[in-house]
């Protein structure tokens, strides 16, 4: 049986297997953007915490992603559920884009703008919300994206601790040695991340500011 | 703003479609990475094609005792075959004990109460260690259980795996509720090797696994454990409730299949698919059949 | 018959009028910036300006017989001040040095000087972007400290040589913004960003719907002027506002400004180093130097004064206009 027809035949499972990813993927960058967006804007109204915060998303980002899981396999409510611990884990690596761009786009709106909106009498929320926000959004949103493509490939590892997915599909395929099964869980993965590259670059552009 | 909106509406139905894992009437059944395992998750699911004609999804080969778990717990695998050992002792993290009724009898409650899952009767054999010597030794010196074998062992050579060396309940114990001594110190070797050793007399006995395929096939002889050292590791079924409740007719195929699995007939079929290479489905239909079981 | 005996009316008026005419009866009337109100043979100085109220006569021949109504104004309060008011920086260096000025309400005062002076300084501390290290600044009589800075800069108009129009809003909602924060009725916002954009000179049918980065310099400093009067605020600071325009359309824009100046009668803070726009849109001239305040003058006392550093002021200028005259 020839790959298509191999992905014809379990289409269920390959079908099944990506919405499992998805809500892997889904879940973690809802809970990293809730989380990295305020966290972001914060650093840029209290610079004092941008060692604490940035160095602690860095840190994050680097221990390699199975070791990450690994850590928090010992944690009491955490470790009992592979996936509150994948969304856990995937949710910490997608902060670091997330943070760092929201507080980049809002640095970078011009002062003149800035200066301007006080000077009128804006109180500091209205600057946020009607100025600085709607302006940072392109570089937040480039943020997301790098965010999310890190999340859908993490993801893949995540089955390796049991949270299902389409790296189950890898995993299984290396134990069986065959390459039809590897394909099925590798050839999604891949497809989701271009795609949601693509449709998320569709949208960056959409939200440039001169 | 459309394209917006359509993103918006995709990734709630992604998110939602997750959260539901609506299967319908399907049966989802895992297995561990080792062949054993997946003959026997392939022999659950024939077996239930054929009584309940539901339709069955296999998800073999997943990479542990782990993932089976956590798979069963998730809902992603509806059932899959534990040893009643292990799931003692890696998931339900207590000591481990010899009597096998009462290892059954606490990972049957402890299973319900803590994860809603349900741990059917045994299958039959028990896969645990297994003292295996040369079938012509134990004929010869009339060697039956490891009491026997120990007044012997001075003048024997031993071989083992190096878990089985490392382990609490492997070698060191061993020695000490036999009383062991043999000539030398053991010999420490690869597992897929400790079979060929035993039979080029290079050793005299090993620990293998009591469903290796190479004990039936050759002529080699499993000394019983007479003093209950080794823990039992009996394969039970192990199901979740609310597959059973939606469809109850799982429950009697699985029943039927208690005790029908000895020792022997599983080392024969890991033999058929690992030693002579052929195919698992194959090997369980014709296992099936000649039990009536079809 | 009787014979009527001719009449004249001296308006003696606001300081911010400039060149107001009125003809009368039988004499031309005209109140000149400096406080002066010259009738063709009657010569008047306006009380507020410290000095006494005199009628001299410049041709007694004319004037013999004429009757003169004078009609006084009261003089306008002081509505912005700065009490010993220094600003020191983090490190320690000061930008301003012990500055005590009074803005009377419905003047234009000019802040005039070089670059770091201390103008743009002195802005900032009226609408509490910035707040003194020492001393005082009162607007309305309230000092800023105690003002709550929001309420403040919502009485105050701020314009600033960048403009700073929010690239994402339209020119509508650039104009209507201090409105909209204020919670303005969206009829009555719309209404009004139209008024102001008439007001200013843009087409108010062709700008309203088109973004900053559409517009050329001019276009959005008129815009920035506008959005500066949305709410009608009192007061108006401007912070080089014609800078980085072009000569031709800076040129145009202030000539446009002298003339909305009179019609808006708000008082005004306009800082800018550029003499002759001081000079052309001032009701008074303060002239800054390292910090400090160097004086306070009319523009015609400043053309005439003795001190070292207007003098120098002047003359620096006069070589930089001829020497750009001659290239």
């Amino acid at each position: 049986m020839n790959i298509l027809q191999f992905f014809w035949k379990n289409q269920a499972q390959i079908y099944e297997l990506t919405l499992e990813h998805l809500w892997l993927v889904g879940i973690s960058m809802l809970l990293a953007v809730s989380v990295g967006v305020p966290l972001g804007i914060l650093l840029t109204r209290r610079p004092g915490f941008r060692r604490t915060i940035l160095g602690g998303a860095t840190i994050v980002q680097t221990i390699p992603s199975l070791a990450l899981f690994g850590f928090l396999l010992p944690a009491p409510w955490l470790g009992e559920r592979a996936d509150r611990l994948a969304i856990t884990a995937l949710t910490l690596y997608a902060l670091l884009p997330i943070i760092q761009n929201t507080y980049a786009g809002i640095k970078r709106v011009d002062s003149g703008v800035r200066e301007a909106a006080r000077g009128m009498g804006m109180t500091d929320f209205e600057l946020l919300i009607q100025v600085e926000l709607p302006l940072a959004f392109g570089v937040i949103l480039t943020g997301v994206r790098v965010a999310t493509v890190i999340t859908v490939g993490v993801a893949t590892i995540a089955a390796a601790i049991g949270a299902g997915g389409l790296g189950e599909f890898i995993f299984r395929g290396l134990a069986m040695v065959d390459n039809r099964v590897i394909l099925a869980g590798a050839i999604p993965a891949a497809l989701m991340a271009l795609l949601a590259d693509f449709f998320l670059s569709r949208l960056e552009r959409r939200f440039r500011y001169a | 703003m459309v394209f917006l909106r359509a993103l918006f509406v995709f990734l709630c139905a992604a998110i939602l479609a997750g959260c539901g894992g609506v299967r319908e009437n399907r049966i989802v059944i895992g297995s561990k990475n080792f062949t054993e395992q997946v003959v026997l998750g392939e022999l659950l699911a024939q077996h239930i094609e054929a009584t309940t004609h539901l339709p069955v999804d296999r998800r073999f080969y997943l990479a542990g005792t782990y993932i089976c778990h956590q798979a069963i717990l998730a809902g992603r695998i509806d059932l899959y075959v534990e040893y009643a050992g292990t799931a003692l002792t890696a998931i339900l993290k207590q000591p481990a004990t010899s009597n096998p009724q009462e290892v059954y009898e606490r990972v049957k409650r402890e299973y319900a109460r803590r994860f809603h899952l349900v741990v059917l009767e045994p299958l039959g054999f028990n896969n645990t260690f297994a003292i295996v010597i040369r079938g012509e030794d134990a004929r010869r010196l009339h060697l039956k259980t490891i009491s026997d074998a120990a007044r012997h062992a001075p003048e024997w050579r031993a071989g083992f795996g190096y878990e089985f060396m490392e382990r609490p309940d492997g070698y060191q114990g061993l020695v000490r509720t036999y009383g062991l001594t043999f000539a030398a110190p053991p010999r420490i070797m690869d597992l897929g090797l400790l079979y060929r050793a035993l039979i080029q007399k290079q050793v005299d006995l090993v620990a293998g696994n009591s469903t290796d395929g190479l004990i039936a096939a050759r002529d080699l002889a499993v000394l019983e454990d007479d003093r209950h050292y080794f823990p039992p590791y009996y394969a039970v079924p192990i199901v979740r409730e609310e597959t059973l409740a939606r469809h109850p007719a799982v429950r009697t195929a699985l029943e039927e299949l208690a005790g029908r699995i000895s020792d022997q007939d599983m080392r024969q079929m890991n033999y058929a698919v690992e030693g002579e290479h052929r195919d698992v489905q194959e090997v369980v239909r014709e296992f099936l059949q000649s039990k009536h079981l079809d | 018959m009787q014979q009527r005996r001719p009449e004249a009316f001296i308006l003696i008026t606001r300081a911010d009028d400039m060149g107001y005419t009125h003809t009368g009866n039988l004499a031309t009337i005209e109140c000149l910036r400096n406080g002066i109100i010259r009738c063709a043979g009657v010569l008047v100085i306006a009380p507020w300006f410290g000095e006494a109220a005199q009628l001299t006569c410049e041709n007694p021949d004319l004037c013999f017989g004429v009757h003169l109504h004078m009609i006084v104004v009261p003089e306008p309060e002081v509505v912005i001040e700065c009490r010993g008011v220094s600003y020191h920086l983090e490190g320690g260096r000061a930008l301003l040095s012990d500055l005590n000025l009074q803005i009377r309400r419905g003047e234009t005062l000019v802040l005039l000087g070089r670059s770091g002076s201390g103008k743009t300084t002195t802005l900032k501390l009226i609408n509490k972007l910035l707040e003194p290290t020492e001393g005082q600044v009162l607007v309305e009589g309230r000092a800023t400290s105690a003002w709550d800075p929001i309420r403040l800069r919502r009485r105050i108009g701020y314009v600033i040589q960048e403009v700073g129009l929010f690239p994402h809003f339209t020119v509508e909602r650039n104009v209507g913004l201090v409105p909209s924060l204020e919670g303005w009725p969206a009829e009555r916002t719309c209404a009004r960003v139209r008024e102001l954009l008439d007001l200013v000179g843009l087409e108010a049918e062709r700008f309203a719907g088109r973004f900053p980065r559409e517009l050329s310099g001019g276009q959005r400093q008129r815009v920035g002027v506008a959005r500066a009067l949305a709410a009608d605020p009192p007061f108006l600071l401007m912070d080089e506002p014609f800078g980085a325009l072009d000569p031709v359309t800076r040129a145009e824009i202030q000539r446009e400004f002298q003339t909305l100046e009179r019609r808006l009668q708000k008082t005004i803070v306009f800082v800018t180093h550029d003499l002759r726009e001081g000079l052309m849109l001032a009701t008074r001239v303060a002239l800054m130097e390292g910090g400090r305040l160097v004086g306070v003058y009319t523009p015609e006392e400043f053309r005439r004064a003795s001190d070292p550093a207007v003098m120098a002021y002047l003359q620096a200028f006069e070589t930089a206009e001829t020497t750009r005259g001659g290239e």
